[in-house]
């Protein structure tokens, strides 16, 4: 997923307040940034098809609200910037210190945690002969 | 035209070649790739890139050998009997070679469109999480790193040319000083060895592989540069103080049930923590089993080239 600068402007703006309509959204940004109408409304139907964005109507007007949070979409970006890789062939261009896949069995990292503890001991029993 | 029909035969035999070797080495490589983990990891990535190479390089060489043949008497004269030329100054497309030659041709043009794009959605995706998170420069004890500003724990190096190393503010608010040496120590040695080309690289050599096998080679690879880059993380800070943060990752990163995933989980980790206290040692076996291996295809190569030849064109007149 790419997302540009403007759609991370109205992302911001609809996770401090949302619902929104484009022109609430325009008087918003414009104060700050300019651009125009029908560019905010553009980015709005771009990140709703993103599926970033869920709207309901009201009266003539299509109301957003962000459907995740701002950690979950990062998440999902540095997500999409290694299993791009992943899904296609199980290859990683990204070296990271660990996996962030969270399935780290609690007993496990124990254990680990123990033969660390273990070989620290052993070093300094060596040293101390 | 001559040289077209020189070049093409060439290359066509290289291919032949270059498939053959992929062929003997299937049935032994997973025997293979089961040993490599016993060597100090810098040895396990050269194993691992001669291994993906040799179908390349036996290629390259049976090649240079059929054409000093052709054009030199320089070749041990017992071996002429193999390695002689059929039709070296003609060739047809619409024949088994120009049909391999094509197959190739085209297997060749698709992975390398692939692995271009992949470099490039890689980096959009990347460059559109940086500036989510508002990715700005900071330095820690000497080390450089782009920080992100997401409460996740994350730590990363990309970046094909210039990799750069990416720490989040949730990474340094969890983890003192001493572990994020260790952290920014086992990145930097990513950095500095230009891992996600390594890796790109490598990737790009396995792509002929059969899938399951291409997979273990990629997971074998990217354990040894996590390996390679835990142990020179450990000459700078200790071995087990990197072993400690590692675990302390492992335990941060349970408390976030985001959709994050790389390549590796708990066995990597646990392989990871285990090299780190029992770090291998030098020895001779593995990689002489693996010139033997080679050897032995590269003499299969030279001597089964014109039978083969025979053979497939026997097949193809019934």
């Amino acid at each position: 997923m790419v997302l540009g600068d403007l759609e991370k402007q109205v992302l911001n703006y609809l996770w401090q307040r949302s619902p929104a309509d484009v022109k609430t959204v325009f008087a918003a940004l414009t104060r700050n940034k300019g651009g125009n109408l029908n560019t905010i409304q553009t980015t709005l139907e771009r990140l709703y098809k993103k599926k970033l964005l869920d709207r309901h109507k009201q009266g003539h007007a299509y109301f957003y609200t962000p459907r995740v949070e701002r950690e979950s979409l990062i998440a999902t970006l540095i997500d999409n910037a290694t299993r791009d890789f992943t899904a296609l062939d199980e290859n990683v261009f990204i070296n990271a210190f660990q996996s962030y896949s969270g399935q780290f069995e609690e007993q496990e990292l124990d254990a680990l945690e123990s033969m660390i503890q273990a070989q620290r001991e052993r070093l300094r029993q060596n040293k101390e002969r | 035209m001559f040289t077209t029909a020189i070049f093409l035969n060439v290359l066509s035999l290289a291919v032949v070649s270059a498939w053959f070797t992929l062929l003997l080495q299937w049935p032994v490589s997973r025997a293979v790739l089961r040993r490599i983990p016993t060597v100090p990891a810098a040895l396990q990535k050269t194993l691992l890139t001669a291994w993906v190479m040799l179908p390349i390089i036996i290629g390259l060489f049976c090649s240079i050998a059929f054409i000093l043949n052709a054009f030199t008497d320089v070749m041990w004269a017992p071996l002429e009997m193999f390695i002689h030329w059929h039709h070296l100054f003609e060739f047809e497309w619409l024949t088994w070679h120009g049909g391999l030659l094509g197959v190739w041709s085209v297997a060749t043009v698709w992975i390398l469109a692939r692995h271009v794009w992949l470099v490039w959605a890689h980096r959009a995706s990347l460059q559109s999480a940086l500036m989510m998170a508002d990715g700005s420069v900071k330095h820690h004890n000497g080390y450089e790193f782009v920080c992100l500003q997401t409460a996740m724990p994350l730590a990363f190096t990309a970046g094909m040319l210039r990799p750069q190393v990416y720490l989040s503010q949730g990474l340094l608010e969890r983890f003192d000083d001493a572990q994020l040496q260790c952290i920014l120590a086992h990145e930097a040695a990513h950095q500095r060895q230009r891992d996600p080309l390594q890796k790109w690289l490598f990737s790009l050599a396995s792509a002929y592989y059969p899938a399951s096998l291409r997979r273990t080679l990629r997971n074998a690879f990217d354990l040894a540069s996590e390996l390679q880059a835990d142990s020179r993380a450990g000459r700078e800070t200790g071995a087990l103080n990197v072993a400690s943060a590692l675990v302390a990752f492992g335990k941060s990163e349970r408390q976030w049930q985001m959709p994050l995933a790389v390549s590796f989980g708990q066995d990597f980790v646990s392989q990871r923590v285990r090299f780190l206290i029992e770090p291998a040692t030098f020895n001779m076996t593995i990689p002489a089993t693996i010139g033997l291996v080679a050897l032995a295809v590269l003499t299969a190569n030279l001597l089964s080239m014109d039978s083969l030849h025979h053979y497939i064109e026997l097949i193809l007149e019934r």
